[in-house]
């Protein structure tokens, strides 16, 4: 074979090798500084001090050398760089910076030794900004360093000690953040972002968290915005946002790598003070960056992988009427509802005799008997995780980046039912150019729910397979009131027949765990989708994103800062109706854009205004607008008065929109009304309130009758027919009636925001704040709960009343809406934050938080926050050359939970959690172990979710940077 | 100042961005319709012209009157209105202004019967309202529901017979035969429920008329014999048949089983003591003594006559009257029985009467009459007009039969031309295991899960008379018919749901 040489080829060729010839000596013109750090006053060497350039340095990254152990450092420059200047640092000593003229081989420098006082404290310089203090808008920040001390086995973990902070924990995988109320898994006036990308699942909804976002070996900070944010984010963000960034392969090159291991303790709670655990969960993570090309290109790929056992739901309580510890139906108690037992939710109210042959009625409610969710699911967790990218600096300010992320997992979540995901995938792929003035950026989100499936779904089927509903009850009232023998009025005698496969051969026992027959059946369930009968969830629902931003730099001379962008979203959803109103090949997109225009001006040296106008559309909604003003003024040195009002609107996202998912006993329907009206609601429904108060009445009224002494009370109560008492009180049913006014379609939020706030460094040493913000929710889009019995309450209400009393005869539905009135929420938050001279950080902070709402509105807001937090940490970053230490304690004060899952009362609880970090420096290296909950409180975040049990983790990390 | 050529860019600009919102505004994802279910149709039979034909069953009867509001749903108009499709009632039927109605159970001006709540639990009470006068409101006008009250055959095709005085009413003034004058309209289809009336006559008047009489002699009370019935039914039915056309005969339902006949207790104990709340025992009220002493002198007087006879064999001997304590909750309720030998002490005729056992059935209206004295006090028993006895119940439960028999010869005859509506079959189904005698409730009909008993009361079928259905009643049984002629006519009719009609109300006591 003959090679074809062109001259171009040759030409290229030559040139290299001169070009290599000319550079190789100007490459090695260079000189050692030797030399070593001493104190002043002693003149005793300092082991391990810092020699940094400031000029090659920035926040993020030192450029330098330490010295050893014997204080003597050799540090190599180029001869062409002198002068330069060199800084030397070493804790416990005041920073010198040197100006270096010459090459030595036996420079000596002094440090002087810093006097503090032990009791005081000194805010290091890095705790705070200027920019930060300045700020209109409150930004909790959490860089690199502060990821790694902070006590938590997942990085995202960290923010829990931020102020005003709430997690809702659904795994060891996926945590939901959430600021200033309304807390869920799916809360939608609280986004995250990772690298500019919204975290949130199209589909499902919940925050897709750590499934497909960075690792913590990739995580460079992660900035927290609570409240109304700024509109760059998009449209109706009133509650905050978490921005998380990664690395770039520029600045963080080579390889890294860490393992994790913990002990969990996953099975029935143990009340011992300090416990290992029963099950370990590991996690092995890899990064590799390089840059190519003179830094012009740089890639990154990461991969980890996350697999163990999962944190059960296995509160077994009671949560129907009656008494918590009441946890299965016996006799003076038929309506158990356990917490985490499904299929056993809604309550009958039945009017049977009290005794056998009793012409005396009562009233009592029974459920069916459910099953518990650990006899449902497997917890067996995984999450795998890859992602890379490729950035392209096309100028030295300009950068291409295309990056592509896949994530899989398999774990419990609770979104608006407890969901088991299997194999589920999400694929997120960006191209991004960002410039010195401006961004473009398009993403796009794809999941795919692979063999997930309804949990609640999965045990109401089971429940109903065996014995319909319309026939188990009739059964129960028939026995009840006329069975044989020892069978009549003995309801757990009753209940045993019922459960049986009575009468033979017409229907099934019910299913027990374990059984062949069970298990069979439970595979069939969770791999149909079969409308009324199968659990599994499809969603292959995409969101496709496209930001711009500009910075005008045209006016720089008025404005401090002006910038104007854009967004476009497009939504289609694809659940095959297990989740949106797509049934039946109808399919369902949805478009909406927005632009914004923010500026801000520095009026004198004290005070800076600024303010924001967002205008947005939505396909199904008119073009809507939202402004923020805020005003900033420091009226002391580094102390800072702000003021900020906003006129925010949310546009109804895709769920709250489209919603359309079956969870077995209630229905969840979106709130634009070509979703609700085949549901022929108007007219037809009550409000779920409206029975439960006609419920309380009549058993007050029962009760009034019956406060009289025993010879009264028979006298008295034979003449009281429970059937004329609630005849008697038709009429709260009848002012339930949902009316042609309501559910005509949903009306876009309306938010009316003041946040007044202080922040500063009061002596120049302490970092103080206090906030007090106010929100005017108009049109809060929640959900209005009613029932539909078969019978219309407008043509037969007492018949109405009672089938709505019957989940046989009725339905329940969940209907996206928005309130009558207005709901006002409120906060009070402080926070105070000091680091000693030694390095010892101590931090406390508490948020007060409420809502109020008009006792007549119907609208469930789903607050979901205590109405106080108070969270403590003390750590050292730095104790010694080795180590660093934090230690953190939080509190929840009891709350009110609401969701279409389950409503419950979640009560208060303290968690105390810590870590020490151990570093080697010499292999760029560091171990940390830690606990989680380690005095082993007994505590849940999420009602009906997970507990989060005490748990230790032991891990190892190579990370040169 | 503004460089012309800058101001033509910017305006230009803002024109595109302008162009640009607005079209990307008018973008709106259209949710398609939601599809409504089509009516459908039958293949071997046209419903454009749709007549009934019937008595009480399909009048409109409700709580034992014709209403305003019980005419809307009445079986022919839940049927016409659902083929019509139409958003409003259409009125096909012979229809009332009244708004309490004519009762055409009581005597007078009653009106139409309501339920409360009673004091006592599980029991109802049951009130007449006021009545008015019977007027129709659409006398004359046509009509495809040519249903009235207690019309039996011959008021149908016997065209000087005037017994129906609600036919003659609607039709005054015209000796045409019924028949004929439903003939000339030409109905396409036709649905006939004829018999159940011509039975229930001689039931609910308490077995006094005859049995198997011929038609010049036949009264609403009477039973005509089963081989009459067949003939004018199968010459009524040949009268609308014109070789085209179809129609559908219903048989006749176990009526027996109805609440008129079953549900009131034949123990009177309640209305002369208050029984505790657990039934066990009960506390006398102020009428008992009385009772007491009128049955002490009852039997005192019958002692006397048997010891002044003593040759009378005790087989053909009256039973005495027993209001003891040792018989509480056993007291039967006190009937006229003809059957009892004549008894006359010192001139003293004594009635003929005796505790109500467990063969007979009392009708459902004695109950409001028990206490008013009726039936617990030798000298005002429950007549004979009011309760059947066993031979009674036997005699028109063979005649149910024969009258089956023959709609199903009728049926037979039509050379496919005539269905049968088998609304026996259906009210067989709703009174899947009911016991009388063992307390044991009829399971009813679950749809979508809410039960559909035959009882009158909570999730009841049947109205305040305990013969006529209440709406959802009605729709249940308009339903079964859908489905029947969907069976008979290879036809695909979307059903009626009955969960969507009201049942009968029961009120407050106060």
């Amino acid at each position: 074979m003959i090679l074809k040489i062109s001259r171009s080829t040759i030409l290229v060729f030559i040139a290299i090798c001169m070009l290599c010839c000319v550079a190789t000596p100007l490459l090695s013109q260079t000189q050692v500084l030797l030399g070593k750090i001493v104190n002043k006053a002693t003149k005793q060497v300092i082991p391990f001090a810092s020699v940094t350039i400031p000029s090659l340095s920035n926040e993020k990254r030192k450029i330098g050398v330490p010295a050893n152990e014997r204080g003597e450092f050799s540090l190599v420059l180029p001869t062409a760089d002198l002068p330069i200047e060199l800084e030397f640092s070493a804790i416990g000593y005041q920073s010198k910076r040197i100006v270096i003229n010459s090459f030595s081989t036996n420079f000596v420098v002094e440090l002087e030794e810093e006097i503090l006082e032990l009791d005081e404290f000194i805010v290091s310089g890095e705790k705070i900004t200027n920019e930060e203090l300045r700020s209109p808008i409150q930004i909790e920040k959490l860089d690199l360093s502060a990821l790694r001390n902070t006590a938590s086995f997942n990085f995202t973990d960290a923010v829990m000690n931020l102020k005003g902070v709430d997690v809702a924990t659904q795994s060891i995988i996926v945590n939901t953040v959430n600021t200033r109320g309304f807390n869920s898994s799916t809360n939608q006036r609280f986004k995250q972002f990772t690298d500019g990308i919204d975290s949130q699942a199209p589909g499902l909804g919940f925050s897709l968290g750590n499934i497909v976002g960075a690792s913590s070996l990739d995580i460079e900070s992660l900035e927290l915005i609570p409240g109304p944010t700024t509109s760059r984010f998009g449209q109706g963000i009133f509650n905050g946002v978490l921005d998380m960034k990664t690395k770039n392969p520029f600045d963080y090159q080579g390889l890294s790598f860490s393992v994790k291991g913990a002990s969990i303790a996953t099975e029935k709670f143990d009340t011992q003070l300090f416990t290992l655990g029963n099950s370990f969960i590991y996690d092995v993570s890899g990064r590799y960056a390089k840059s190519f090309f003179k830094d012009r290109l740089g890639i990154k790929i990461n991969a980890s992988r996350l697999s163990g056992e999962d944190f059960r739901a296995q509160n077994h309580r009671n949560n129907g009427p009656g008494k918590s510890f009441e946890r299965e139906h016996y006799r003076l108690n038929q309506s158990v509802d356990g917490v985490n037992v499904y299929g056993d939710d809604r309550a009958a109210f039945l009017v049977l005799p009290q005794n056998p042959d009793s012409k005396r009625d009562t009233v009592f409610g029974v459920t069916r008997n459910g099953y518990r969710e650990v006899d449902l699911v497997n917890y067996d967790a995984q999450n795998v995780k890859f992602n890379g990218a490729l950035h392209f600096k096309m100028t030295p300010k300009t950068e291409l980046i295309l990056a592509s992320f896949y994530g899989k997992a398999s774990t419990m979540i609770t979104g608006n039912d407890r969901i088991a995901l299997r194999n589920f995938e999400i694929f997120q792929y960006k191209a991004e150019v960002t410039g010195e003035n401006f961004f473009v950026r398009g993403y796009s989100t794809s999941q795919d729910a692979g063999d997930t499936y309804n949990v609640g779904i999965l045990a109401e089927t089971l429940v109903q397979e065996a014995k319909p509903d319309e026939v188990w009850y009739q059964q129960y009232e028939t026995l009840y009131k006329f069975g044989t023998g020892r069978v009549r009025a003995d309801v757990e005698r009753v209940r045993e027949i019922v459960n049986s496969d009575f009468p033979l051969g017409r229907y099934h026992a019910r299913f027990e765990p374990g059984t062949t027959v069970f298990n069979e059946l439970r595979s069939e369930i969770i791999r149909s989708q079969e409308p009324g009968f199968g659990a599994a969830i499809y969603d292959k629902s995409q969101l496709h994103s496209a930001d711009a931003e500009l910075k005008i730099r045209k006016w720089d001379d008025f404005f401090e800062s002006l910038i104007l962008g854009s967004n476009i979203r497009f939504y289609d959803p694809e659940s095959n109706g297990t989740i949106f109103a797509d049934g039946n090949g109808h399919n369902i997109t949805n478009f909406e854009y927005g632009m914004y225009m923010e500026g801000s001006k520095r009026i004198n040296d004290k005070v800076e205004l600024s303010a924001s106008f967002r205008i947005d559309k939505n396909e199904n909604f008119n073009l809507s607008s939202s402004q923020r003003f805020s005003y900033v003024r420091e009226f002391k040195p580094q102390n800072f008065f702000r003021a900020s009002i906003q006129r925010g609107t949310r546009l109804p996202n895709i769920r709250e929109q489209f919603l359309d998912q079956n969870l077995g006993e209630t229905r969840l329907i979106g709130g634009l009304k070509e979703v609700v009206d085949p549901y022929d609601l108007q007219n037809n429904a009550i409000l779920e309130s409206s029975l439960e108060e006609f419920n309380r009445t009549v058993a007050d009224d029962v009760n009034s009758r019956l406060l009289f002494g025993a010879q009264q009370l028979d006298d008295q109560f034979i003449f009281t027919n429970i059937e004329a008492i609630r005849q008697e009180h038709l009429d709260i049913i009848q002012n339930g009636i949902i009316g042609t006014n309501k559910f005509n379609g949903l009306k876009p939020e309306q938010v009316t925001s003041f946040e007044i706030g202080y922040r500063g460094l009061v002596e120049g040493k302490r970092v103080l704040e206090i906030l007090y913000y106010r929100n005017y929710y108009k049109n809060f889009i929640g959900n209005t709960r009613v029932i539909k019995p078969r019978t219309s309450p407008m043509d037969d209400l007492a018949l109405a009343t009672k089938q709505a009393n019957n989940p046989a005869m009725s339905d329940l539905f969940f209907i996206t809406d928005n309130s009558d009135g207005i709901i006002v929420t409120e906060g009070l938050e402080l926070m105070y934050d000091v680091t000693s001279d030694k390095g010892t950080n101590f931090a406390i902070n508490a948020t007060y938080a409420n809502i109020g709402q008009d006792s007549d509105d119907p609208l469930t807001p789903n607050f979901n926050t205590p109405p106080f937090k108070l969270n403590f940490t003390v750590g050292h970053k730095r104790l010694g050359r080795h180590v660093a230490a934090q230690l953190s304690w939080r509190f929840r004060s009891t709350y009110e939970w609401e969701s279409p899952f389950i409503d419950g009362k979640i009560p208060d609880y303290h968690t105390l959690d810590f870590q020490i970090t151990y570093k080697i420096p010499e292999i760029k290296s560091y171990f940390r172990l830690g606990g989680n909950n380690v005095l082993n409180r007994e505590q849940f975040n999420t009602f009906g979710g997970p507990e989060i049990n005490s748990y230790f983790y032991f891990s190892f990390t190579y990370d040169p940077h | 100042m503004i460089h012309t050529n800058t101001f033509h860019t910017l305006k230009r600009r803002i024109s595109l961005l302008l162009g640009i919102t607005l079209v990307l505004s008018s973008c709106k994802h259209s949710f398609p319709e939601v599809p409504q279910e089509a009516l459908g149709d039958l293949q071997d039979a046209d419903i454009d012209h749709v007549v009934f034909i019937g008595s009480s069953m399909l009048a409109g009867i409700e709580n034992g009157a014709l209403t305003r509001n019980s005419t809307r749903f009445s079986v022919p108009q839940i049927v016409l209105n659902h083929l019509g499709e139409t958003e409003e009632q259409t009125n096909f039927s012979p229809v009332t202004d009244s708004e309490n109605g004519f009762n055409i159970y009581e005597q007078g001006l009653a009106g139409q019967y309501h339920l409360f709540y009673p004091t006592l639990d599980t029991a109802f009470d049951r009130r007449t309202a006021e009545g008015e006068a019977f007027q129709y409101a659409n006398a004359g006008e046509s009509i495809r529901n040519y249903s009235f009250p207690q019309a039996q055959i011959l008021d149908f095709i016997d065209p000087s017979r005037v017994e129906n005085t609600f036919v003659t009413s609607f039709f005054s003034g015209t000796n045409q035969a019924l028949s004929n004058r439903i003939a000339t309209q030409q109905p396409s289809l036709f649905l006939i429920n004829l018999g159940y009336e011509d039975l229930l006559g001689y039931a609910i008047g308490g077995a006094e008329g005859t049995l198997d009489v011929s038609a010049a002699s036949h009264t609403y009370q009477d039973i005509l014999l089963a081989i009459d019935f067949e003939q004018r039914l199968e010459s009524f039915t040949n009268e609308l048949l014109d070789g085209n056309n179809k129609g559908a005969l219903f048989n006749i339902p176990d009526f027996l089983l109805f609440p008129f006949f079953t549900k009131v207790r034949r123990d009177v104990t309640p209305y002369l003591c208050e029984p505790n709340f657990e039934f066990t025992d009960c506390t006398p009220t102020p009428v008992l003594d009385p009772v007491r002493s009128s049955a002490a002198a009852y039997n005192s007087l019958l002692t006397t006559y048997y010891n002044n006879n003593p040759g009378i064999p005790f087989d053909e001997r009256r039973p005495s009257l027993d209001f003891g304590a040792d018989a509480v909750f056993n007291w039967g309720i006190l009937v006229e029985d003809r059957t009892l030998a004549d008894v006359s002490v010192n001139g003293t005729i004594l009635p003929k009467v005796r505790h109500m056992g467990l063969s007979d059935v009392p009708f459902y209206n004695v109950e409001s009459k028990l206490d008013e004295s009726i039936g617990i006090f030798p000298g005002s028993p429950v007549d004979e007009r009011n309760y059947l006895r066993l031979s009674e119940l036997q005699d028109i439960q063979d005649r149910i039969d024969a009258y089956n028999q023959a709609i199903e010869n009728v049926v037979a005859q039509s050379n496919g031309q005539l269905v049968l509506i088998d609304v026996k079959a259906l009210f067989d189904q709703l009174y899947e295991g009911f016991d009388v005698f063992l307390n044991q409730p009829a399971n009813g009909i679950l749809i979508e899960g809410v039960p559909f008993l035959p009882v009158v009361g909570e999730f009841g079928i049947f109205s305040a008379d305990g013969l006529n259905l209440n709406a959802r009643g009605n729709a249940l049984l308009a339903n079964f018919i859908i489905d029947q002629l969907n069976t008979a006519f290879n036809g695909n009719l979307k059903g009626i749901n009955p969960n969507e009609f009201p049942g009968t109300p029961i009120l407050s006591p106060d």
